[in-house]
């Protein structure tokens, strides 16, 4: 009994420890460690809240890196002088939202009325970053969304949600010159049933007839997103009269591997071009372990490129390098800048006061990692640009052998 | 069809561990998928950190997990036979179980998936060399459990004690031993499946949660605590998931798989091989 007693105490630390019953206990460190001699009281540190997937069914793996990022995002503020004459910043969380939008609701809404946070920095699965997003434009609190893709978060066009990450539409934008370029006539799109995947879909559909993109035909298959046998699917678009050309697929969980591993073992690498719908096979660390010679063929998107990198970019690719041994995403740069350029602007506002930084946020002009960060706010242009960063590019690439290094990898498509 | 039969074949697999303890210890383990994923984790690292190859690695994977069952089963689930409702002590127990070991996963292994190398890297038609040596495996340890539970002294007194737990013990069985060596018998099965599906599906913490529901899928299908209900179980949701995937839509692959097991709950209660007591 005592022992049942334990298991389930551990167990319930677990499911507590998601549900930031144990922040006090994460952010201690963050302030003990900080590189100042003494530890800053926390009643006169700046709070700023953190959100991430960190357990099932969110994406523990992408929410684990982003909070890698944040953490050293973090410890660079404090080291360069912290925020308004020397106070740190400290974080309030990470909170686990597990991928879940409920979860994200309250969990945003206790960082802003118990916790008392200055600002919020969080975002990965869309649907979960546009029920925070709500909630901090409803609390009135600035929030900056580093990773989400989905159109919808800027287009709640609210003056306190600001996002560093590209929306569906600016890359399905993106790639369109490229699909034009390949002149593909048979498109098919395999996408996961989630707002990621079923925006891509809907957004590469738009284009293709509004860019007066060639194509013929333009199927769109959608997919649960825990699928893990793909073989009905790939079967069936093997199948196609006329065969398509090539296959795009935004897949985020398990099939993101299984997907192009499948694909490969049916034989549809030699009948079309395959299209990763996002650049994980250029930063994910278990990229070639898990697809091995799979990894060899499938075009890629990349965001960023080694040569573009800022030298604060480098600085942090080293940093985080050595802090965790590999190499940073373009979703951790987008994380790590998110926690400056929110301390630049509380610095800005001269003040922990939300409005006065919300506003700052507006005017921020802050020395990126991979470029000058701004919000911009267009909606005449497009509808989603609100509070959005639009410095993005967009690359073309694809590994020519295995365990190839992604700086080495084969550039099919540059915009530059 | 035949792709169907294959895959229903490797599923039944996962659920023989399953209906094992239920037929036997009469608990449901909510921490089934959890030891399915556990042995995918240790193979992997008996392959990768000790060099070992995939038949020695494997067995030693079911083996390590088959110790970790002997564990839980003494420290946690046999003192439940003393509650009043064991029952539904284990059901908290084994789901708390579940709670632990993917967040232990997390923590432990990373949040990143692992691939064990290919077994076979040919593949056959439709099948991957990997498929085709999980097929084979799964079909020869079925037929050993078949026997194990058919011919041997252990398999009668398991027999004994799923049709009647009280009369066996009077008749001399020793009813802990048994359920300890059903439970590690069953999580090492589970361990197996894990196993040999780390290379087709990979390994990570949350690779159980779907060896589980198709687990209980299954057994409905089957019968719970019937072996060739479980076999049967398997190939016949494989079946179905394969024809509605092709005659319907791939996407409800899942749906397929519990609208049938709702048919049966309401029509044929105890499966299509379990007996009503």
């Amino acid at each position: 009994m005592v022992l049942l007693i334990a298991i389930s105490a551990v167990a319930g630390y677990f499911v507590g420890y998601n549900f930031g019953y144990n922040a006090a206990l994460i952010q201690a460190p963050v302030v003990t460690t900080a590189p100042t001699a003494t530890t800053t009281p926390l009643k006169e540190a700046v709070k700023i809240g953190i959100m991430v997937p960190l357990s099932p069914p969110g994406d523990y793996k992408s929410g684990q890196i982003q909070l890698d990022a944040y953490r050293l995002g973090f410890k660079w503020v404090n080291d360069h002088g912290g925020v308004l004459g020397g106070r740190q910043i400290v974080m309030i969380g990470p909170y686990d939202d597990q991928g879940k939008p409920e979860i994200g609701v309250t969990m945003t809404r206790r960082l802003i009325t118990d916790d008392g946070v200055a600002a919020i920095v969080a975002g990965w699965h869309s649907s979960v970053g546009l029920a925070q997003a709500k909630v901090a434009n409803e609390l009135k609190t600035p929030l900056i969304n580093p990773a989400s893709w989905t159109d919808e978060i800027p287009k709640l066009h609210s003056d306190y949600v600001f996002k560093i990450a590209v929306f569906n539409t600016e890359i399905t934008l993106l790639m369109m010159p490229f699909l034009k370029q390949k002149a593909y006539k048979h498109i098919v799109f395999l996408g996961e049933d989630t707002d990621y995947g079923i925006d891509q879909g809907n957004s590469i559909e738009t284009f293709l007839k509004s860019e007066n993109i060639p194509y013929e035909s333009f199927q769109k298959i959608i997919f649960p997103y825990d699928a893990v046998d793909f073989r009905s699917y790939l079967l069936q678009i093997k199948a196609m009269t006329p065969k398509p050309d090539v296959l795009i697929f935004a897949a985020v969980y398990q099939s993101m591997y299984l997907i192009p591993k499948q694909a490969k073992e049916l034989g549809l690498y030699d009948m079309m071009d395959i299209i990763v719908g996002w650049d994980y096979p250029a930063w994910s660390p278990d990229w070639w372990e898990v697809a091995g010679e799979a990894g060899i063929g499938p075009i890629f998107p990349a965001l960023f490129h080694p040569s573009l990198m800022t030298e604060s970019g480098k600085e942090f690719q080293k940093a985080f390098k050595d802090a965790y041994g590999y190499d940073p995403s373009i979703y951790a740069f987008w994380a790590y800048d998110a926690i400056r350029v929110m301390a630049d602007a509380i610095g800005r506002a001269g003040s922990t006061d939300r409005e006065a930084i919300t506003d700052a946020l507006k005017e921020s002009r802050y020395a990126g990692c991979l470029g000058e960060i701004f919000f911009e706010t267009d909606p005449e242009k497009w509808p989603a640009i609100w509070n959005q960063w639009t410095g993005h590019i967009l690359l073309m690439m694809q590994y020519t052998e295995v365990k190839q290094k992604f700086e080495d990898a084969k550039v099919v498509y540059t915009p530059l | 069809m035949f792709l169907g039969v294959v895959i229903g074949i490797i599923y039944a697999l996962t659920g023989l561990g399953l209906t094992l303890v239920f037929g036997v210890m009469r608990i449901a383990n909510f921490a089934h998928g959890e030891f399915y994923m556990l042995g995918g984790y240790s193979a992997y690292f008996f392959i990768t950190l000790y060099g070992l190859p995939p038949y020695v690695a494997i067995p030693l994977a079911m083996a390590t997990v088959f110790l970790l069952g002997l564990i839980i089963e003494r420290t946690l689930l046999r003192p439940m036979t003393r509650l009043e409702r064991p029952a539904e002590y284990a059901i908290f127990i084994t789901f708390t179980l579940r709670l632990l070991f993917v967040n232990l996963a997390i923590i432990i292994f990373g949040p990143f998936y692992r691939k064990p190398p290919d077994f076979i890297s040919q593949g056959f038609w439709l099948l991957s060399g990997n498929e085709v040596v999980a097929l084979v495996t799964s079909i020869a340890m079925i037929a050993t459990v078949t026997l194990l539970v058919g011919r041997t002294r252990i398999g009668r007194n398991w027999r004994a004690m799923s049709e009647d737990r009280r009369t066996a013990r009077i008749l001399g069985v020793n009813v802990n031993k048994m359920n300890s060596l059903v439970f590690g018998a069953a999580t090492a099965l589970a361990a197996l499946a894990g196993a040999l599906m780390g290379p087709v599906y990979l390994v990570g913490p949350t690779v159980g949660t779907d060896a589980l529901l198709r687990g209980y899928v299954i057994i409905a299908i089957g019968g719970m605590g019937s072996i060739p209900g479980t076999v049967a179980g398997g190939i016949l949701l494989g079946i179905v998931e394969g024809f509605g995937s092709v005659f319907i839509a791939p996407a409800y692959k899942t749906v397929y798989g519990f609208l049938l097991m709702l048919i049966f709950l309401i029509v044929k209660p105890t499966g299509l091989f379990g007996w009503q007591e």
